[in-house]
């Protein structure tokens, strides 16, 4: 049995991997991966708390949280996409038609 | 048009309305019962009159039929003064007498509570008031009720000739027919009130009908400024007027006549009256009745209110309306009545009255002197007899409270008498003077039909009319004698008392009261003079224009009232004062009763007083004998070759070129003429006054809450739009910036909770 | 259209029908009739549904439901009447629930949905500036109903709990047991800072100076039947909250701010009338005119005399049917002349006759004539504020000049003065149309509130008996404490 402490410390490095990631890189879709990194290493988390308190809500939170994960990807490659059609590029540097 | 004759069939449709009071009399009716009706019958009727008016307008039958309204008109005015002549005749010569009073019970219309501080906390105990109406009925309302209604009467007949027959009136009539009726109501009513506030509210409807009516031909810039002007100059004396209600109010705890005049010196919850307080509420009230009956410095509107059609002005603004403020004055009686539960202590309001009717008496005369205009004439005419009568109370006033009540009596008798004797002859003569404008117009109209700048009530217009125009002329001439105040006519018998016990009052009581004394006999001889002249200007001498020379007298429904009223004005005066109306409606006595012939004239020639005697022959021989020989001179002479005036006033005429003549041409020129041409400058300074501060404060109120009040609204808006612009500026559109700031927003949040939860 | 016409009609049929059931003894009492028993609406909070009228609200529910039926058929002829109408009736729902609930909560949800209605009123068929005078109608009222609302919520905070009601809170906004309870804020900084905060929000809504500009742009904007409702019922929800509220719940407080009422009062009337004879917009000046009359409302409460108060209870009545004449004749302007502009035509009487004739009315009751509505309030008002105040009264008394002169020359630069018998003036705006007297609707509808103006001149006694009987029980039993324990004098 891994002590929950070390999951939980994963927890926290994925998600600083995927933090860092979202905000140096440029390519949208490094980005988009980055934050599926970070909302994975919540899961973890989850998993890890569930487990710990045999507590079946972690559990619960873990399914609803992919399942929203994969309605988010969806959105954001579609984003993505209309984003290229329109910009002809998927840097984020070059996209601010968001500004004020 | 023209030559056609009354239509007497036409008058049909009054004879239900004159049949209510006998119909009444025979269910059994107490006439006082019915005195309701004389307000009510006419409330019902002129709506029916503006309705009809409105759908059935150009209809054929109800304009020939129906003159637009005027026979229904008239109908409920014949319906009112057959129930007055019905009252008149209960209180006089029947059954009925005043024990002080006659009240019908008042009908309770407002309930209230009122809570009072009685010095150390308050009382709720004794609070419960309430403001009624009902019918009052003394010696003075009842001869205004016959005065009202009966003029009312036959000036709306008078109307039915002389405004159907005008083409400009075509298809508008029944909106004067309408107002004519309602400000009836307004008469009836403010007479017949018991108490304050109604005669307040009856008071402000006249007020309303006499903005409409000189309004009536609303289209012209003077009639509609001129309006304005008569409402507002009144609205400034009502509004004074209604604090005063609301003081003695406060001083009574009800403003019901039975209640307050019941005794005069105790107020509310049995409180003595305290004369400093009464003396303000007594000024305010006056202050109504000045404006109300055209006196300085509220004067200014009645001289413009002749714009209205002539009926108009012998009804609301010479017989009736204007006498509203020497009735309420009137009112005022009890209150400084020492001698029945009066105030001691009120001589300076008295002072106040008399010297404001002194001043007005002599400033409208002398205006008077130059006018041109023959109603213009009449306006200020009336403005100075209603000032006589101001003069008249305010002695009566002054006597009263200080204890002189026979004197105080006498004088307040006298001053209503004249009230009687001048609406009688004023109404006539504006009728008159409607008749003269009337043919002249309808002469000009026959002859030129396109020149618009003729104006046919301007007496230099005029001239020789006495031949043209007997009835007229013969009406006139009464009129006049009787506003002059020509031995034995009508208002020589009140005239005379009101100078003399003025005089009185200067020489016994006040010193002060030599201003208004000296006023009022100067005034005597001038009135002498206008009437005078504008008698001349218009019948004697040749015919001035060659449309007086096409002038004659045919319109139908004009003659009767002249002819009923020049009887009354010259045989009234004389009839009452044997019957001793002076007594009777000074209170003195309480009923009418023969004196005897001869008693009658010593009293009024060769009083027992040396000094009244003196005073009362000065005044004859001023009034009817120096003032109506300079008018001579300057307007008199003969009429124009061949031509015969009717014996009645061929007289006068021939007496008037044996004076001979005097040029005043150069008078005529003169400052003081201009002054008084421009009416002593009083309406230019209302002008400016009005001109240069309220309309600049207005603008600046109106500037100010666009600008300042709503600025600083606009400005809150405006800088939470920029400030949101301004916050806007952070949103950078970089994707890495709003990762960035989700982070830290998070981080933050954990470490509220975290720094909360610890 | 039709439908809500009829809805309308069989409504105020309805209500007047029960007016014969009423038990009159009880609302003349200074008690509520047609109360029913709470419902719980939300009971975790203390949210319940409590009707009940008396002798304040009942005239206003009458003139509710009286005006939405003119106002309709004055409009009878609305562009776009399938959504113009059933608005109306929506409004005439908010308004009677402002004026029926005895309970806090619902009775601040009923105020704000006063708002949705009017809002879009003045949004879909205003005039020219409708975005802006919209806007600020909505957030200016909005805003200061706001304040409002944290004074009810202070006032909730306070309220003693009552078995069953307020589960989680302890608390409940019943508005009769408020009143009951005794010393409902003990602290008397914050009960007075929670009536000043309800003045606020009624005195904006009133609308007294100085927050009383929204109303002249919203009435200019709005279209005729808004104005009148607008000035007819819905600035008595100020006067009528302010009474119902703020004075019945804290009379201590209410004395003590006696001065403050009667320098709002005296602003919003002369100051109100002097900014209308600087006006050249009829509409604005008649929006003004509203001001300065609501102005004496806040007079007569500060009176403290019965009689005052009653003034100003029937001074909001009178007001309401005078000022729906008022606005239904400056929108007969615009509408048959197109234009409000004062001055800009004249002699209009010709062409118009009927149109003139109701401005005559409406413009004389509103000046305060005799036998016409506005008279007793004013009369009543005036006097009791002499026992009070004694020569203060002339400003009131000498600003009733200022009015006349206004209204007469307003009347004098626009129906008259065209110097010609056979033609009056037409403004440019009328590009060469013929002139028209005003549509048989139109007609009707002022007919009837004209005639409701004589009728409650002439015989005041239908409602002010009930009103001065409510304001007698009201001060002996309310104010006369707290002007005995405030200490308070003439």
């Amino acid at each position: 049995m891994i002590e929950t402490s070390w999951i939980v410390g994963l927890g926290v490095i994925l998600f600083f991997i995927g933090l860092i990631g979202a905000f140096t890189r440029k390519n949208a879709i490094v980005v988009l991966m980055c934050i599926e990194v970070m909302l994975n290493a919540a899961n973890l988390n989850f998993v890890a708390g569930a487990s710990h308190y045999s507590d079946v809500d972690g559990w619960v939170f873990t399914a609803i949280a992919i399942a929203i994960a994969a309605a988010e990807v969806a959105i954001g490659l579609a984003i993505l996409l209309s984003l290229y059609s329109t910009q002809e590029t998927i840097s984020l540097d070059e996209a601010n038609i968001l500004k004020n | 048009m023209g030559e056609s004759t009354n239509e007497w069939n036409l008058l049909a449709p009054i004879i239900p309305f004159v049949l209510v009071a006998p119909l009444l009399y025979a269910q059994g009716w107490e006439s006082v019962e019915a005195a309701f009706l004389i307000v009510v019958i006419p409330l019902l009727t002129f709506p029916a009159i503006l309705v009809a008016g409105q759908i059935y307008n150009g209809n054929e039958t109800w304009k020939n039929r129906f003159k637009e309204g005027g026979i229904f008109g008239l109908g409920a005015l014949a319906s009112s003064l057959s129930i007055s002549l019905w009252i008149v005749y209960d209180y006089v010569a029947g059954s009925s007498h005043f024990e002080m009073h006659s009240v019908v019970e008042p009908f309770s219309w407002l309930t209230f509570d009122v809570i009072h501080y009685d010095g150390s906390q308050w009382d709720v105990s004794s609070g419960f008031a309430d403001i009624g109406v009902g019918v009052w009925l003394d010696p003075v309302s009842l001869m205004l009720l016959f005065v009202a209604t009966f003029l009312c009467f036959l000036i709306c007949w008078f109307s039915l000739g002389y405004m159907n027959t005008d083409p400009i009136n075509e298809d508008s009539n029944h909106r004067f027919y309408g107002e004519f009726v309602l400000f009836a109501i307004g008469m009836f009513g403010m007479v017949l009130a018991d108490n304050f506030l109604w005669l307040f509210i009856f008071w402000e409807i006249m007020g309303l009908c006499s903005y409409l009516l000189i309004g009536f031909y609303y289209w012209k810039d003077s009639a509609a400024a001129a309006a304005k002007k008569a409402f507002l100059t009144t609205r400034v004396g009502d509004v004074f007027l209604m604090v005063g209600l609301l003081m003695l109010y406060d001083i009574y705890g009800s403003l019901e006549f039975s209640i307050i005049f019941d005794d005069p010196s105790t107020g509310v919850g049995g409180a003595l009256v305290n004369s400093t307080d009464l003396n303000w509420a007594l000024l305010m009230l006056f202050i109504g009745a000045v404006g109300k009956s055209a006196q300085f410095p509220l004067h200014v509107w009645l001289p413009d209110a002749m714009e209205g059609p002539t009926p108009v002005s012998a009804l609301i603004h010479a017989a009736t309306m204007v006498n509203a403020g020497l009735y309420l004055v009137f009112r005022m009686v009890p209150f400084v009545d020492v001698h029945v539960n009066g105030v001691a202590g009120l001589e300076d309001f008295a002072l106040v009255v008399a010297w404001i009717g002194g001043i007005t008496a002599f400033m409208a005369a002398a205006i008077a002197f130059v006018q041109n205009d023959i109603k213009k004439v009449l306006a200020y005419s009336t403005m100075s007899q209603l000032a006589y009568i101001f003069t008249g109370l305010g002695a009566g006033l002054l006597f009263l409270n200080l204890g002189e009540y026979h004197a105080g009596y006498f004088v307040i008798g006298a001053s209503m008498f004249h009230l009687f004797n001048h609406a009688m002859a004023k109404g006539m003569l504006f009728m008159a003077s409607g008749s003269v404008i009337h043919e002249v117009h309808h002469a000009h109209h026959h002859l030129h039909h396109d020149d618009h700048d003729f104006d046919p009530q301007d007496m230099r217009n005029m001239g020789g009319l006495a031949s043209k125009m007997p009835i007229t002329s013969i009406a006139m001439m009464f009129g006049s004698m009787s506003i002059i105040g020509i031995p034995l006519i009508g208002g020589f018998w009140s005239k005379e008392g009101i100078i003399a016990e003025t005089w009185l009052a200067y020489l016994h009581k006040e010193p002060l009261m030599l201003g208004p004394a000296i006023l009022v006999l100067a005034t005597a001889g001038m009135t002498g003079f206008y009437m005078t002249r504008m008698w001349l200007m218009t019948f004697a001498g040749p015919p001035k224009s060659d449309v007086a020379e096409h002038v004659h007298e045919g319109t139908p429904w004009i003659k009767e009232p002249l002819i009923i009223l020049t009887v009354v004005t010259a045989l009234g005066g004389f009839l009452l004062a044997l019957l001793g109306a002076v007594d009777y409606l000074g209170g003195e006595k309480d009923h009418l009763a023969m004196h005897g012939v001869v008693d009658t004239l010593k009293h009024a020639f060769l009083p027992d007083d040396n000094e009244l005697r003196a005073i009362g022959w000065s005044t004859i021989l001023l009034a009817a004998i120096i003032g109506p020989i300079m008018a001579s001179r300057v307007h008199g002479g003969k009429l124009a070759e061949g031509v015969k005036a009717n014996p009645i006033v061929g007289w006068l005429v021939n007496l008037s070129s044996k004076f001979g003549s005097q040029d005043v041409s150069e008078m005529a020129n003169s400052q003081l003429a201009e002054a008084l041409q421009r009416r002593l400058y009083f309406d230019d300074l209302y002008e400016w006054i009005v001109a240069n501060t309220a309309i600049p404060f207005a603008s600046f109120s109106a500037w100010f809450d666009k600008n300042i009040i709503d600025g600083v609204i606009k400005q809150i808006e405006s800088n939470s739009v920029s400030g949101s612009v301004s916050v806007r500026g952070i949103t950078t559109g970089s994707t890495r910036d709003y990762i960035l700031m989700a982070a830290v927003g998070m981080l933050s949040i954990f470490a509220l909770i975290w720094g909360v939860s610890a | 259209m039709g439908i809500a016409m009829a809805v309308a009609v069989i409504a105020t049929m309805l209500f007047l029908g029960q007016i014969g059931n009423i038990d009159w003894t009880n609302i003349t009492q200074g008690g509520y009739v047609l109360q029913n028993e709470a419902v719980e609406l939300i009971p975790s909070i203390g949210v319940s549904w409590k009707v009940g009228a008396d002798a304040l609200s009942f005239p206003m529910i009458w003139l509710t439901a009286v005006l939405i039926p003119i106002s309709m058929l004055v409009e009878w002829d609305a562009k776009r009447g399938h959504l113009f109408h059933p608005l109306l009736l929506v409004m005439e729902g908010a308004l009677l629930g402002v004026f029926v609930v005895l309970d806090l909560f619902v009775f601040y949800v009923f105020w704000e949905l006063t708002l949705i209605p009017m809002f879009l009123l003045i949004l879909m068929w205003g005039g020219d500036d409708r975005r802006y005078a919209s806007m600020k109608f909505f957030i200016y009222t909005f805003a200061a109903s706001v304040i409002m609302l944290v004074g009810i919520l202070v006032m909730y905070f306070h309220t003693d709990p009552i078995s069953g009601m307020g589960s989680l809170t302890g608390h409940h906004f019943d508005l009769v047991a408020m009143t009951a309870q005794e010393n409902l804020i003990p602290s008397e900084g914050l009960r007075h800072l929670v009536w000043l905060m309800l003045l606020i929000g009624f005195a904006t809504k009133m609308p007294s100076v100085p927050v009383h500009t929204w109303l002249p742009d919203a009435h200019v904007q709005a279209p005729t039947a808004g104005s009148m409702l607008l000035a007819g019922v819905m600035l008595k929800m100020g006067a009528y909250g302010f009474l119902r509220v703020a004075v019945t719940v804290f009379p201590e407080s209410t004395i003590e701010f006696i001065p403050l009422l009667i320098v709002l009062g005296m602003a919003s009337l002369v100051y109100g009338a002097w900014v209308c004879m600087g006006q050249t917009n009829l509409k604005r000046m008649v929006a003004y005119s509203s001001v300065s009359h609501m102005g004496l409302i806040f007079l007569g409460i500060a009176t403290m005399q019965p009689l005052g108060i009653a003034g100003a209870l029937f001074m909001m009545f009178a007001h309401g049917i005078i000022s729906p004449l008022l606005f239904a004749v400056a929108g007969a302007f615009k509408h048959h002349y197109h234009t409000l502009e004062i001055g800009s035509m004249r002699g209009i009487a010709h062409h118009s006759p009927w149109l003139a004739a109701h401005m005559m009315l409406g413009w004389m009751a509103s000046l305060g004539l005799p036998l016409l509505a506005g008279f007793v309030a004013e009369v009543a008002i005036m006097i009791a504020f002499w026992m009070t105040y004694g020569w203060l009264v002339l400003l009131p008394a000498l600003t009733l000049i200022i009015t006349a002169v206004y209204y007469l020359s307003s009347m004098q630069r626009t129906i008259f003065e065209s110097n010609d018998p056979e033609k009056g003036i037409l403004p440019d705006t009328m590009h060469g149309e013929e002139p028209r007297d005003i549509t048989w609707h139109e007609n009707a509808g002022m007919l009837i509130l004209g005639a409701m103006t004589v009728l409650f001149g002439i015989m005041p006694f239908i409602f002010w008996d009930m009103m001065s009987d409510w304001s007698s029980g009201f001060t002996f039993e309310t104010l006369i404490d707290a002007m005995h324990s405030q200490g308070w004098k003439p």
